[in-house]
């Protein structure tokens, strides 16, 4: 829907502020709080595949937590029961997805995409049977972090340093993530499971638990991922409120080279892409928004079709574990 | 001589036969959809009774349920065929918007033409734009090497926003209260098989897939090709195929077919083009294609199950107010839970619990 004519010059004077330090602040603060779901889940994702797992049920188990991390936050009244609430949310389902391709060893990405179902039938079942005429009423928030002096510094001030406590918590797990995988005993043991299941075996390594370990963990950080979306920021849950993001996040995980860092790296893109849609949104200036809302995703293609060719995913990646028999 | 227990005996007839495992899948999805209506509150069997009722209970239901199964036979198709050719088809959705906004332009905008002309011309342009969407996360797969799980699945919010941005500015009739175009005229209408029926001439394309996957998988060369390329791609170049050629051109083969389902929905139900155009179809399909096994025989089962789900579910909602999201989540357990029984090998199962010659200790010993 294009303006008419006249509000022509008075869009593209609204274009003009784009260049401006105010709008630049604001993108910067919306891109970090964007980033956050695709970044958790993605890390997640991280996990599991360097341990051989493709968990196609991402957006699935990012629902899960959205739900439960409501359903806890409302009934307890408390934020932080509600954050361990999406955690275990995303792991029940992630365990469901562990039980079915490590112990019955079944095709990984059908039972991904079964998964994605039965979370979106099931929390929008469950959204309208247990939370009723609650469903939208607003979750207890978390509080935010206001550090002074620093949140005077021009542009990145407001985006690093008064933002809710919430994102802070979900920036642990880069430092965290990066030091359990390359520097614990179990992170290596979880490389050597997703590159070579056969030899991590013969070398003690016992490789369905520590498949199963690295689903769960990447089924917490999804859940995590969720919490984040429903709880640290609209405060209540929309049926398939993920949108596509625990795709999105997969392919963070792929261009992030499987490596924490990566991953944070490609979600403070897609993060700033989808922020900066949001921006121009507000500014009016005669791009549908169905055209901005999609941004995203077209990036995420385009990303995909650009550097994919160059990236090797773990060795053992989706194939399932079947020990020799002795 | 050795007998054999009664549960050896039916593990084993459970090995050999493999349609089972989906009736199996069927039989416990029922169970846990069964639990979710308990819990919340109404009798399953009162749910389900008005869910058969609503499915099959008259002529107009059965209707309705053939009117449901034939997007989902033609977009399972597709993604059947392209199962045969290991890909991923997650895009059904999208293609099946564009499939209908191709045929609502040919049929709004290309006028004078004799009726059956006009139809074949609006599902050939339907077709054709699902095919050619489809056709991009085919190329990137095959000479990119881009996950087409992420580029169909992606797509998908591409094309219904690009199709409601179109349905809410463009093609929306100035005086019109709700987001949809203009309905097609009459030179366009797929014909109702009897007067008032939901189900509309669209089915017998739908059949015509069934018998052209059968075909193409068993006596074409293209068939051959795609099963070759999906077996093995080196295997498939030495022996003269294009396995690349053969990737992108089974992906667009595959949005063609979901296109043409869309083109069907909308000349033969809709006859206009509203901004919720499909309820979910292209992803009923996975299930479709997973449950019948990539099969012909096996998809026109499957298609007719969940086609039956989408009639009777809308009609338990009114009655007893049992949410229709219950669909989503029980197509997830029939799926999920067919793959579960179809990994086990449960051949060996019987073999290690219940072994005829070995008494229970001594198995417990060697395991």
């Amino acid at each position: 829907m294009r303006p008419p004519e006249s509000t022509r010059p008075a869009a593209l004077a609204r274009l003009g502020t784009v260049l401006s330090l105010a709008f630049l602040t604001e993108w910067l603060v919306a891109t970090f709080r964007l980033s956050m779901p695709v970044f958790l889940a993605g890390l997640g994702e991280a996990y599991s595949e360097r341990a051989g797992v493709l968990n196609i049920n991402l957006e699935g188990m990012m629902l899960c937590g959205a739900f439960t991390s409501v359903l806890t936050a409302l009934s307890t009244g408390s934020p932080w029961l509600g954050l361990i609430g999406g955690l275990l949310g995303g792991m029940a389902l992630a365990l469901v997805h562990a039980i079915a391709v490590i112990t019955f060893k079944a095709d990984q990405i059908i039972s991904g995409i079964s998964l994605n179902f039965v979370a979106l039938g099931l929390t929008a079942f469950l959204s309208r049977w247990i939370l009723g005429a609650d469903r939208t009423a607003y979750a207890p928030s978390f509080e935010r972090i206001r550090v002074p002096v620093l949140v005077d510094l021009p542009v990145i001030g407001p985006a690093l340093f008064n933002q809710p406590v919430l994102l802070y918590v979900a920036l642990v797990g880069l430092p965290a993530s990066i030091w359990a995988l390359s520097k614990t005993h179990f992170g290596l043991a979880v490389s050597a499971v997703g590159e070579n299941p056969a030899a991590a075996e013969s070398s003690g390594i016992n490789v369905p638990a520590i498949r199963y370990k690295a689903v769960l963990i990447c089924g917490a950080f999804a859940g995590f991922g969720g919490a984040f979306l429903s709880l640290g920021t609209l405060r209540f849950f929309i049926d398939g409120m993920t949108g596509g993001r625990g795709f999105i996040a997969l392919a963070a995980c792929i261009f992030g080279r499987w490596h924490p860092g990566g991953v944070f790296a490609a979600a403070i893109l897609f993060g700033g892409a989808d922020a900066l849609q949001r921006r121009v949104q507000v500014l009016d200036i005669g791009i549908n928004f169905h055209i901005l809302q999609v941004v995203p995703h077209i990036l995420t293609i385009l990303v995909l079709a650009g550097v994919v060719a160059k990236r090797s995913p773990p060795a053992a990646l989706g194939i399932p574990y079947v020990r020799e028999s002795r | 001589m050795v007998t054999l227990s009664r549960s050896y005996r039916a593990l084993a007839l459970l090995a050999r036969t493999r349609w089972l495992h989906p009736l199996i899948g069927i039989a416990l999805a029922t169970v846990a959809a069964g639990a979710l209506i308990w819990i919340s509150g109404v009798h399953p069997w009162s749910a389900f009774s008005v869910l058969v009722d609503g499915a099959v209970g008259d002529r107009h239901a059965i209707a309705l349920t053939l009117a449901r199964t034939t997007p989902l036979l033609l977009t399972g198709v597709g993604i059947a065929l392209a199962r045969h050719c290991n890909l991923w088809n997650i895009g059904g959705e999208g293609q099946i918007y564009f499939g209908g906004l191709g045929a609502v332009l040919v049929a709004l905008y290309v006028t004078g033409l004799p009726s059956p002309v006009h139809i074949a011309l609006a599902i050939a342009f339907g077709g054709l734009l699902g095919g050619v969407w489809a056709a991009i996360a085919g190329v990137l797969r095959a000479w990119r090497d881009v996950n087409e799980v992420l580029t169909t699945l992606l797509m998908n919010f591409v094309a219904i926003n690009v199709v409601v941005m179109l349905v809410e500015g463009p093609l929306r009739p100035p005086d019109a209260v709700y987001a949809r175009t203009e309905r097609i005229p009459e030179s366009a209408q797929l014909p109702r098989i009897f007067e008032g029926s939901a189900l509309h001439a669209g089915v017998f394309l739908a059949v015509l897939a069934v018998v052209w996957l059968h075909v193409v998988l068993g006596k074409t060369r293209f068939g051959f090709e795609i099963q070759m390329t999906g077996l093995n791609m080196s295997v498939s170049r030495h022996s003269g195929v294009r396995p690349r050629m053969v990737m992108a051109l089974t992906l667009a083969t595959s949005g063609v077919l979901a296109g043409i389902a869309g083109a069907g929905e909308l000349l033969g139900s809709q006859r206009s083009l509203p901004a919720d155009f499909s309820p979910g179809y292209g992803f009923d399909a996975i299930a479709v294609a997973l449950m019948g096994l990539n099969r012909p025989a096996g998809i026109v089962p499957a298609a007719l199950f969940f086609g039956g789900l989408r009639a009777g579910a809308p009609t338990m909602e009114r009655a007893l107010g049992v949410d229709t999201s219950l669909v989503l989540a029980t197509q997830g357990f029939a799926v999920f839970f067919v793959i579960v029984t179809l990994a086990v090998d449960w051949q060996e199962v019987a073999d290690r619990r219940l072994a005829p010659t070995r008494s229970t200790e001594q198995t417990e010993v060697n395991n």
